[in-house]
């Protein structure tokens, strides 16, 4: 999978969650997802056990507490999702 | 000993869809709540206002952590919420506004409390004891000569005033400025000229808000903030 493979599931992820749309509008890999989003933290749960059920991935809880963007959250998916050597 | 008063709070607005019947979602529980906790979930006679209850705790306790700490990480499960309050004459127990519970962080015991509307909970903390130690009674907000204050507004009420260009600098939304207008009101009980609401930027995150003069915190005033949906809710601690 690359970035943009990755970014466009990130973001049709996140969707049903934000709360200022307009934001959303175009997002980039800085769209920050509490703060420009509007996505609360409880809501921030949900989107990494969706991250976990559409990547096939595990997030334990020091790397969903790294994820404040839209990049971060490409990043990490690519992390975990790349074959391992 | 931590001779500062250190406070935190939490706003859940319940007439979002979303938060009804999340007891039902079984990896949420998982993933936020300990097996003890769930079980206090499902066992009470409304859950999803336990749930709420039990979380708003957890976020108070990390906003707490938070400025004691560096680093320290919203996992959710190693914020213990204990119903069993030892030392139930104390004075947070036997306030006024109602039953009250312990959160545990490592050796941090936060003490919290919660104010239940039908369609909202505001939960607000601060730090009981550390390391064994409890918190002196001059940094307990909820004993002289502490005082507390905190508010909550909807959206639709007005708030007056105007922020700083150093408060305007970590406002990310209409809400986080409202929580700033909010606790600014609320300030203004004590004679604080020139205090600001303030964040730095610390490595990779904001940090907690403190009250400021002058980028320098201002000694014995503690502040928390909060917004969910419709509402917004501040807390201020600060001199009797």
């Amino acid at each position: 999978m690359d970035n943009a493979a990755a970014f466009a599931k990130v973001v049709s992820i996140i969707k049903p969650f934000v709360k200022n749309q307009d934001a959303f509008a175009q997002p980039t890999d800085g769209t920050r997802i509490i703060e420009d989003l509007g996505v609360n933290s409880a809501r921030l749960v949900d989107i990494i056990l969706a991250f976990e059920d559409e990547f096939g991935i595990e997030v334990d809880d020091d790397s969903a507490d790294r994820v404040r963007t839209l990049g971060d959250a490409v990043q990490m998916i690519l992390r975990k999702t790349a074959p391992a050597h | 000993m931590h001779s500062r008063a250190v406070i935190g709070n939490d706003i859940v607005d319940l007439a979002d869809p979303w938060t009804a019947g999340k007891e039902r979602d079984r990896r949420f529980m998982d993933r936020v709540f300990t097996p003890e906790e769930r079980r206090r979930i499902l066992d009470a006679a409304e859950p999803t206002l336990e749930l709420w209850r039990t979380w708003s705790a957890k976020e108070t306790a990390f906003k707490i952590a938070s400025k004691l700490r560096e680093g320290v990480i919203f996992a959710h499960r190693r914020f213990e919420v204990d119903p069993e309050v030892p030392g139930a004459a104390d004075a947070f127990s036997a306030s006024a506004a109602g039953h009250a519970v312990s959160v545990w962080f490592e050796d941090l015991e936060i003490r919290v409390r919660w104010e239940t509307a039908r369609d909202y909970i505001h939960c607000i903390g601060q730090l009981a004891r550390r390391a064994g130690e409890p918190v002196p009674a001059e940094a307990d907000p909820w004993r002289r000569p502490r005082r507390l204050l905190a508010g909550i507004v909807q959206d639709s009420q007005g708030l007056g005033g105007a922020l700083t260009s150093a408060e305007r600098a970590s406002v990310h939304s209409t809400a986080s400025e409202r929580a700033r207008l909010l606790a600014r009101q609320l300030m203004e009980r004590w004679d604080l000229q020139g205090a600001e609401i303030v964040r730095m930027w610390r490595a990779w995150r904001w940090s907690p808000p403190v009250v400021a003069r002058l980028g320098q915190p201002v000694a014995g005033f503690d502040v928390s903030l909060s917004h969910d949906g419709r509402f917004v809710a501040a807390a201020v601690v600060g001199p009797a």
